[in-house]
């Protein structure tokens, strides 16, 4: 009786966690090409409409006591500018605005992305791979621009013993190209994990519809976990945007000072 | 801290799966199949491993630069 029960919940439980990722055209049917305009067009483009009015918008009355919008964008200067000068040092500063950029981009993009009914346009490891691509071409070129050649002797550790220097070369190699990988995963999977795990608990959230023995039970304790996966994917939102930002500054001071 | 900890995990992962496609790519070029293969990725793993210190190394300069700050405040 117990079993029957539970394999007609079963059956009528909708689980497509990750149907939410799914780009799909904004206007007609049809294959998804260079320029179609999809919902992740859609969401990116509100990004930066929500960027706009925080920053441009918002900061403009320039008051000497700050309105709330004011503050919000005072606040975020002046932390990405106090990390860029901490972890980056002095000569860092000057690319402030390209992480400044970045930074926004993805802390605004993923807290759009939690709105119900949104699409997380940073789930997707194509947005996020651009992104840490672009860091890592910008700070391999900046870094042989500043140093010439010398950059390479970030691959030669004149400390080993000559014999092993080869191999230990070949090893910082593979190991400088871990970064970028590891930059555009970890963004893209924090998002896609919390916003699927999410809909695997609202999946279940309707079982005491089907089946009111269980469904007493697991109804009011998936909602309760929605509720906290929830909570913690704001901060996962904030704080991802925030490692992203800190290791493009990281990447950067490698590139600025190769010799430590 | 779960969040150092995933940085890690991905770190080393890459560094394996980079590793790997260096391998069989050049084992693809040259028509030595497997020799490459098994090289590169146990390169690939000591670099994943090296970028995992790494990033220990920071955690615990982390640390100890907050513990400092606590013992002078």
């Amino acid at each position: 009786m117990a079993t029957e029960t539970h394999g007609e919940a079963e059956a009528g439980l909708v689980f497509h966690p990750m149907d939410q990722f799914q780009v799909t055209p904004l206007f007609g049917a049809g294959p998804v090409e260079w320029f179609t305009i999809t919902n992740a067009t859609l969401w990116m483009g509100l990004s930066i409409l929500v960027i706009f009015v925080i920053l441009v918008l918002g900061a403009r009355g320039r008051a000497l006591v700050p309105t709330r919008s004011q503050s919000i964008a005072e606040l975020a200067y002046g932390f990405i500018y106090k990390m860029v000068e901490d972890v980056t040092g002095k000569d860092g500063v000057a690319y402030f605005p390209y992480i400044m950029t970045l930074f926004m981009f993805i802390v605004v993009a993923n807290f759009l992305g939690l709105l119900p009914m949104a699409f997380t346009t940073t789930s997707h490891i194509a947005v996020t791979a651009v992104m840490a691509m672009a860091v890592f071409l910008a700070v391999t070129v900046l870094g042989f621009v500043k140093n010439g050649f010398g950059f390479l002797s970030v691959f030669w550790i004149s400390s080993a013993p000559l014999i092993l220097r080869p191999i230990l070369a070949l090893i910082e190699v593979i190991s400088y190209f871990v970064r970028p990988v590891s930059h555009s995963i970890r963004l893209a999977g924090n998002m896609m994990a919390g916003h699927a795990v999410i809909k695997v608990f609202a999946a279940f959230a309707p079982l005491v519809l089907i089946s009111t023995g269980i469904g007493l039970v697991v109804t009011p304790l998936s909602i309760l976990a929605i509720t906290a996966i929830y909570a913690l994917e704001v901060l996962v939102s904030f704080i991802q945007a925030y490692v992203f930002a800190i290791l493009t500054c990281v990447y950067l001071r490698d590139a600025l000072h190769p010799h430590h | 801290m779960a969040n150092m900890a995933w940085r890690m995990v991905i770190e080393l992962v890459a560094g394996i799966v980079i590793g790997f496609g260096i391998g069989y790519g050049l084992d693809w070029l040259i028509g030595t199949l497997p020799i490459f293969l098994i090289l590169f990725t146990g390169l690939g793993f000591v670099a994943g491993v090296r970028t995992m210190m790494r990033t220990a190394q920071e955690v615990q300069n982390m640390h100890m630069a907050r513990a400092a700050d606590e013992k002078e405040g």
